[in-house]
């Protein structure tokens, strides 16, 4: 009974890897985004 | 751009869906190992991470190769983002490999088996590949160098499998053949994982490739705004 | 093939100009295997069964050491461009370099191994399948060292990037079958039990020459 810890500690492990390493991504999308917003932004200024 | 997010955002629900159904498959659908139990069910994402790090290996290999020929950075960028989700993947599937190795063999780790031996080197030049890229001195430099030793570290994984598989001669273990037979559901549900593991991984290139691209894209206009 | 030589005596001489170097690279093997002495005399171990190792792992430091600068005194020293526009393809740098290192590297293992037995005593029945196996071994680090050599030099810290590019792809493939195969020849072999090493390793050696000289083009490019 006690080798279900590892199973439950592997599934665990698995999930929380996949699921934290696409909202890390998903974070990092949205910050570029908007720092790409803000810089053209600074870029249109800068020219008129 | 929009066609390229919708696109992603299909894949990825295509993934999430598939990942849904292949744990219904590992957890429910199969029966229960004869001889292992339920920890068995470890194995049907284990190989599928371990799967996927080799996939993004053999991605890293061919676009280094694409990239010393054309000399475009897009194949780089593609090498590099294998190699990061290459190498979590390879880390999740030595993780789950210890603990299904535990309840099952009673150790940890075995040296013998060839197949945890092959991913270890892997992880290594994994990590040899991205502290590389660390320490290059210029964009063209990280790009030319991370190819060849891209290059390098494929040739020579098959290499590492030789040597081990010769080493075994001397160090004859019988080996319990840990998977026993694989009944046809199981065999399904392996192939089911691996597909799902196949599609995610397609996402997650997709979308770090698209990162790397913003993070060059701000890199110029910070020149423009700065000049 | 006459500018190889050329290069190839070249590199022997910045070598061995100095007799400095010479004198630490010998002092270098003498505190390596000092150390694995030293380290085993605090427990009971069979030597038959770590003589092999200890011996490649010495040999993979030692060679490491004389690796290390092949690449990066050119740039130190401000030859890298001189050589680069030289009228000699690039390739011919890469074998040069590769013919003086497995030069050097062998001459160290020689005195290595003399160390080694006076260090710890065994017997080898063998010993021309021994040199065989240490040879084709060296072949393979020389090769592959020269080509991760010529990369690490162009990198940041390329002190420490030398090994840590260097161990993954040497150790769990060369260094571990030459170390199957000298172990069987400390066990009593000879050169025809340990021949799927050697058929190995030597084609280690084949692949990794042929890719070295396909490959140095794109290390040493600006």
């Amino acid at each position: 009974m006690s080798d279900l810890i590892y199973l439950y500690a592997a599934y665990t492990i698995i999930w929380a890897g996949v699921f934290l390493y696409i909202l890390k991504l998903h974070l990092a999308q949205n910050k570029l985004k908007n720092e790409i917003k803000m810089l053209r932004e600074i870029l249109d200024g800068k020219k008129t | 751009m929009m066609l390229k997010n919708n696109l992603k955002f299909v894949i990825l629900g295509f993934a999430v869906i598939l990942t849904l159904i292949s744990i219904y498959l590992a957890l429910i659908y199969t029966p229960s190992h004869e001889t292992m139990g339920d920890v068995q069910r470890i194995f049907y994402f284990h190989v599928a991470s371990a799967w996927v790090s080799y996939l993004a290996f053999g991605v890293t290999f061919f676009a280094g190769l694409l990239y010393l020929k054309s000399k475009d950075f897009k194949w780089d960028t593609i090498a590099f983002s294998s190699v990061e989700i290459g190498i979590i993947f390879c880390t999740l599937g030595i993780i789950t490999g210890s603990l299904w190795a535990k309840p099952v063999w009673g150790v940890f780790w075995r040296w013998e088996d060839f197949k945890l031996f092959i991913t270890l080197v892997l992880w290594f030049i994994f990590i040899a590949y991205l502290a590389l890229r660390a320490n290059a001195k210029s964009r063209t430099s990280k790009a030319n160098l991370s190819a060849v030793f891209g290059i390098i570290g494929f040739v020579c994984i098959p290499f590492s499998f030789g040597a081990n598989r010769i080493w075994q001669q001397y160090h004859p273990t019988i080996l319990a053949s840990s998977e026993g037979s694989l009944q046809a559901s199981m065999a399904f549900a392996l192939v089911f994982a691996v597909f799902a593991f196949t599609i995610l991984y397609i996402y997650l290139l997709l979308a770090k490739v698209d990162i790397e691209k913003m993070k060059e894209i701000i890199d110029k206009i910070k020149q423009q705004v700065g000049g | 093939m006459k500018a190889v030589k050329a290069i190839f005596l070249k590199e022997l001489m910045v070598e061995f100009r100095n007799k400095q170097m010479i004198n630490s690279y010998l002092i270098l093997s003498l505190m390596i295997l000092a150390s694995f002495r030293f380290a085993f005399s605090f427990i009971d171990f069979s030597i038959s069964q770590l003589a092999s190792p200890i011996l490649w792992i010495s040999f993979f430091f030692a060679g490491m050491f004389s690796l290390s600068p092949t690449y990066k005194r050119e740039i130190e020293q401000g030859t890298r461009e001189a050589l680069l526009f030289a009228p000699i393809s690039v390739s011919t740098i890469y074998f040069g370099k590769f013919l003086a290192n497995l030069l050097v590297i062998l001459c160290l293992e020689l005195f290595i191994m003399l160390l080694f037995f006076v260090f710890f005593p065994l017997n080898i029945p063998d010993f021309l399948a021994l040199l065989t196996v240490v040879a084709i071994g060296t072949i393979g680090i020389a090769a592959l060292g020269n080509i991760i050599s010529a990369i690490s030099s162009n990198l940041a810290q390329s002190e420490v990037m030398l090994p840590v590019l260097l161990i993954p792809v040497l150790l769990f493939t060369i260094i571990i079958s030459s170390i199957s195969a000298t172990s069987e020849l400390f066990a009593g072999g000879n050169l025809l039990d340990v021949m799927q090493e050697v058929r190995f390793i030597l084609a280690f050696d084949v692949v990794f020459i042929a890719v070295g000289y396909l490959l140095i083009d794109y290390i040493l490019e600006d």
